[in-house]
């Protein structure tokens, strides 16, 4: 369907549901009609909506390895990589299928790699294997290495009696190919998120995340020091990556091998003497043209809303108040102004719902990363935005919720939230059934 | 000192393939889906066959056997309707089979690499009901499901495919009863 056919249908759905007392979706969401032709949020002018399309063309492409005829656009992948395409690993924009249990770990699971430093410090990888765990390679050499998960049932009761049962990973790295991490690399399991509203979070002013004239206390913003000067980061479940310009560098470099405007050097160290002697698919191998195509795609994919049925659900019930009242709404930020480019030139604010303040947050122990060695490494994790939940719920068979999918659903994921987000977790064990039962069918229409 | 060496190298090399074989199996025992029928069938000996450039000379093939269909460039290929996915399709290899199925169901689709695939069915591309991939498993490493209605000419569209064969079975998921053989 053309986007502007897209557009139509779904400004005809809002209408036909304000008509029937429904509150429209608000800016930035969107009905998806066609998962695999993600619309936007915008009207885009006719340069921008070429280049948005020839992006999510690029997105769905798998790369092949240098030197492949007739592939100079789309040669360089690797040597050594996790996913051929960005597709593979963010379907369709949306979020990774994670771990379903015991077993390999899937390929859109990757394992980072980062020796430990202060929080807004320049990230360094392990010394042999860099920033990524790289788990596929061309034929002539071998991965990595490789990653098993084995769950432990962890199992409890709600304070009203109700049983809960969570599934606890443990990360087993095998078939190292240059040997042992360094004892103190920090392992870290991270399942690719969904990019929906990438481009409107990068709207919120960074005065925003800052809490700049206002009583936001919670969470740290994520600096991050490049070179001699500090940014503000915002993407990413820790978030390490400052704009999606960055997000998408880096992972084309890390885990699909592929040098571009933003990271002209992929993740082979010092000491993958083969993957640094590996024939390249020029300087980058990402074009400038393909890279910002890419960046435009993502900029301004819409954010999918909830279905119709969970929406209506949730219309009458005390969600809101209870998700306020247990104390979700301090991180979760219901609203968050954002400035947008206008299309006849200028800016225009507006507010978006996306349940996040973009700030980190100490959620624990029992959520922290562990190094090479086994120690728990204290770990801040950005506030996961919820827009875009009641999507997930409705599309996929088991839910794979937190950074590497451990929670098989909303209330698991709420079960695991600890550290700043003790009081908050504590109180919706405290519910009664009923409202925990609401809450969540609220969530569920996110 | 030379021949003591060769056996060296050789003895290394077979441990090597043996360790590669050892772990794409390990791979291959990922999916979580009950799939023993599908590895069995990419185990046996294959059909091979032209997948067709175009619906008119598209070659038929039937649930519970095992193809290696030989693919096409991309440009030269005319589907039955345009792929679902959309993709630059530089140096692309592409195709299309025929097929029914004997019961209205689930049946699952296995490919051996990670190719796009579509299901057409009276002009319309079938939704996708489930899928599972296996990272470094090639027997199979896609596997896609898709409800199907009994006897209707469906196509099945490679494309993407930056190999120029591919190895195909179609299997009735495990809920559906059984095809005669």
């Amino acid at each position: 369907m053309k986007p502007g056919g897209q557009r139509l249908l779904a400004l005809c759905l809002c209408c036909a549901a304000t008509a029937a007392g429904a509150t429209p979706p608000p800016l930035g969401v969107e009905v998806f009609v066609n998962s695999r032709d993600p619309p936007f949020f915008r009207m885009l002018d006719p340069a921008k909506l070429a280049r948005a399309r020839l992006g999510h063309a690029v997105f769905n492409t798998p790369f092949v390895p240098a030197g492949t005829p007739g592939a100079a656009r789309i040669d360089g992948l690797g040597p050594l990589f996790n996913a051929p395409s960005c597709d593979e690993c963010h379907n369709e924009g949306a979020d990774a299928r994670g771990p379903r249990g015991d077993g390999p770990a899937p390929q859109n699971l990757v394992v980072q790699l980062q020796l430990p430093g202060p929080p807004d410090a320049p990230l360094a990888g392990d010394p042999r294997y860099g920033q990524e765990l790289n788990t596929a390679s061309l034929p002539s050499l071998r991965p990595e290495g490789s990653v098993t998960i084995r769950y432990q049932t962890l199992h409890g009761r709600y304070p009203d009696g109700t049983p809960w049962e969570l599934r606890d990973p443990q990360y087993l790295l095998s078939n190292l190919r240059y040997g042992p991490l360094a004892a103190h690399t920090i392992i870290k399991p991270r399942l690719a998120p969904p990019l929906f509203g990438d481009g409107l979070l990068e709207a919120v002013p960074a005065t925003v995340i800052l809490g700049e004239g206002s009583s936001v206390t919670a969470g740290l913003p994520a600096w991050r020091w490049i070179g001699t000067h500090r940014e503000l980061a915002r993407f990413g479940w820790q978030a390490t990556a400052l704009s999606i310009r960055d997000q998408i560098g880096k992972a084309m470099a890390f885990e699909m091998g592929l040098t571009n405007p933003a990271y002209p050097h992929d993740d082979c160290t010092s000491v993958e003497r083969d993957c640094r002697a590996a024939p390249n698919g020029g300087t980058p191998e990402v074009s400038a043209q393909l890279f910002d195509a890419v960046i435009e795609f993502v900029r301004w994919l819409a954010v999918p809303a909830a279905p119709a049925a969970a929406v209506a659900a949730a219309a009458h019930g005390q969600g809101a108040e209870l998700f306020r009242q247990v104390g979700c709404a301090a991180c979760h930020r219901p609203q968050l102004p954002v400035v947008l480019s206008a299309p006849g030139g200028g800016h225009v604010s507006a507010v978006i719902s996306p349940y996040t303040d973009l700030r980190l947050h100490d959620l624990g122990p029992d959520l922290a990363d562990r190094d090479a060695s086994g120690e728990r490494v204290r770990s801040l994790w950005r506030t996961a935005p919820l827009w875009g939940l009641g999507y997930r719920v409705g599309r996929e068979q088991q839910l794979t919720l937190l950074h590497d999918g451990r929670a098989r659903s909303l209330e698991e994921a709420i079960l695991w939230h600890d550290g700043e987000a003790r009081n908050a977790r504590l109180a919706f064990e405290n519910l009664p059934a009923k409202q925990r039962r609401v809450l969540l069918g609220w969530l569920a229409a996110r | 000192m030379n021949c003591c060496r060769a056996r060296w190298t050789g003895a290394a090399a077979l441990v090597v393939s043996l360790l590669v074989v050892s772990t794409a199996q390990a791979a291959c025992k990922g999916f979580s889906w009950d799939v023993h029928e599908e590895l069995a069938l990419f185990a046996s000996q294959p059909h091979v066959m032209h997948a067709g450039r175009a619906p008119a000379g598209a070659a038929q093939i039937r649930v519970d056997r095992f193809y290696v269909l030989q693919l096409t460039p991309q440009q030269r290929v005319h589907f039955e309707m345009p792929p679902g996915k959309t993709m630059l399709t530089d140096a692309d290899y592409a195709g299309l089979v025929k097929f029914t199925v004997p019961q209205t169901g689930s049946y699952r689709i296995s490919l051996d690499r990670p190719f796009w695939i579509d299901v057409v069915d009276d002009g319309k591309l079938l939704p996708t009901q489930d899928f599972q991939g296996q990272h470094g498993c090639s027997g199979p490493h896609k596997i896609v499901e898709f409800v199907m209605r009994a006897h209707r000419q469906l196509w099945l569209q490679f494309s993407g495919a930056n190999a120029s064969e591919v190895r195909v079975s179609i299997t009735p998921a495990p809920t559906a009863a059984p095809s005669p053989h």
